[in-house]
This record gives structure tokens, sequence and C-alpha cells, in this order.
């Protein structure tokens, strides 16, 4: 087949010099099946216009857009103070807690002093003048001892033992 | 965070009943509004300027009692002293475990005194006084400190005691 005015029109494209009808005449050819070896590179470049014509929007295109448009936009959202405070809390939480039962075993492992045990802190004084309080103190000893001397000597008349042996016991 | 400060709670409240002195449990359960019951407190930081009053009283034997003592607590029931003796000697017998009876005193229906020992260390003494004839007043003296039976002994010999 005798493929000579194909390409004068092909070596005349190249000039730019066909004219409308002569292209159609060029894209006319090239969308046929078979189109000769040495004429096939050119094929794509005058298919290619109608091909692209073809390309149409998915039924489905608007509604994926309109879907993209409206997508939720992630807002800033407002901290309070005390949860912006909140990894904090949770530190001294746990710090607390370390202090608390380090405290804890240290004193049971400690117990050389065994009055410690009595939380001292949380006493408050009834009276600030020592004076006062010295009354007081020694009023509660001699009220002690004479409840000592009391009770004991009831306790060795019920069992019919004199106070020196009682002691020694 | 809830069950943090749940935890936290438990062992303050735990730490605090553990520090707690008779004297203080018996105001927290059985005197509970009651403002005919006052309760005295001489802390160990006051008992230390009572050492120094003490030293200038010229008493040796009062001055050797109190170098024994850390802290002093006075409870005086005005009224209802018998009820209130009761409640307090149900409550030392509820924790028998921390309370005895101090050996060598016999049953007595108006005083008792409990110690409580720590590795043969009395760390606390508790005395309990019905006091009128009506009996309806009561006083509760809570020592503690590091006493011995060598300072029982002393103590039901001297001062006042020393006179039965």
């Amino acid at each position: 087949m005798d493929y000579k005015y194909i390409e004068q029109l092909l070596e005349r494209y190249w000039q730019c010099e066909t004219s409308l009808a002569e292209e159609e005449i060029l894209r006319t050819f090239f969308e046929q099946e078979d189109v000769p070896a040495q004429l096939l590179p050119y094929k794509s470049l005058f298919t290619y216009e109608r091909a692209q014509k073809d390309i149409k929007l998915d039924d489905d295109f608007e509604a994926k857009l309109l879907a993209k448009i409206d997508e939720p936009v992630v807002k800033a959202r407002r901290i309070s103070f005390a949860r912006r405070l909140r990894p904090l809390f949770k530190a001294a939480a746990i710090v607390a807690i370390v202090l608390t039962l380090g405290n804890a075993a240290q004193r049971s492992f400690n117990q050389t002093d065994t009055t410690a045990d009595y939380n001292y802190d949380s006493y408050t004084d009834t009276y600030t003048d020592p004076q006062v309080a010295y009354d007081h103190v020694s009023t509660a000893l001699r009220t002690v001892s004479e409840g000592l001397s009391e009770l004991r000597s009831d306790s060795l008349k019920q069992s019919g033992t004199t106070p020196e042996k009682s002691v020694k016991e | 965070m809830k069950r943090v400060l749940c935890l936290l709670t438990i062992v303050w409240i735990a730490a605090l009943a553990k520090g707690q002195d008779f004297a203080s449990r018996f105001m927290q359960d059985c005197s509970k509004g009651d403002t005919t019951v006052h309760c005295i407190t001489i802390s160990p930081k006051m008992m230390e300027k009572v050492m120094k009053a003490a030293a200038d009283t010229q008493d040796p034997q009062l001055s050797s009692c109190l170098s024994k003592l850390r802290s002093a607590r006075i409870v005086e029931a005005e009224q209802q002293g018998e009820k209130y003796y009761n409640e307090a000697i149900e409550l030392l017998k509820r924790n028998n475990n921390r309370f005895k009876e101090l050996e060598s005193t016999a049953d007595h229906e108006n005083s008792a005194i409990y110690v409580r020992r720590h590795n043969n260390v009395i760390v606390e003494l508790v005395m309990l006084h019905l006091t009128n004839a009506e009996n309806q007043q009561l006083q509760i003296i809570n020592f503690t400190g590091t006493m011995d039976d060598d300072f029982i002994e002393k103590l039901s010999k001297s001062m006042g005691g020393g006179r039965n």
C-alpha cells in the first residue's frame, strides 16, 4: 500500500503548511486500526485529541467533590486551666504516693525510737505558758502515782504478799 | 486520677489512725460533741519547756519522771463519768492487742491503769479515774514516752504515791 500522500501531508504538517481539511485527513487516517509500522509513532499525536474528548467525569464525581468540601474541619478545643494542669497533678500524686510509702517503710524498718509512731504533729498545746503546763503535768503525775500505789496495795491485799516480794516478782 | 486520690486518702487515714494515742481515740469515738468533756494537751515541745520549769523547782524525782515523758493528755468528763469510764474500758479492751492492764494492779471499780509496751518499753500509759463520790467525774491521764517498770516502781513509791 502506498502511503506517499500521507507522508507528504505529514511533511507539510511539520512545516505547518497543512490546511484544516488536510489535518482532518491525517486524523482520520491515524484513527484506523491498521497503521503501518513506520507511521505508528505519530498515531498518538493525532488520536490524542479525540481520545481526550471522550474522557468524561464520573456520575458520582460531583457527589465525591461535595463530600470532600463538606468534610468536618478539626477545630481547636478550648482546654480549661485545671485540665491543662492535670498531668502535673498526676505527677504530684505519684510523687506523694512514693514519698508516703517510702516514709512508712522507713519508719517500720527503723523503729528505734518506739514513740515515733505517734503523730505528734497533730498535737495542739492547750496552754502556752510552760508553768501552767507544768502544774497540770505534775498534778497528773501525782494522781497516777497515787492511783498506782492504791491499785498495787489492793492487789497485794488480794494476793496476800508483801510489796517487796511483789516488786521482785 | 480518682484511684490515685482514693489510695492517697486511704494511706493518709491509715497513717493518721496509727499515730493516735488513747486520749485522741477516746475523744473521737466516745465524746462526740459533748461539751462537758475536755482534753488538755501537752505536746513534746511544751514538755521540753515543762522540763526546764521542773529543773527550777529543785524536785529531782519529778524531773526524773518528767524526763521519761514525751507528751501528756488529760481528759476530764465533768458529767456522766461512770458512763464514760465504761466506754473507755470498752475501748481499751477492744484494742487489747495494743493496751494491756498493768500487771500487779488489782481490779478496781473506779480506777484502772493500762499500758502499751513496745520491746519491753512502756510507750503509753493510760490511767482512768472516777474522781468524786457519786462517780460523776472522770479523769483520763494519758502519757506517752519511754517508760519502763523502774519508772512505774519509782512513780508508785514517790510523788504522793508513797504516802499510801
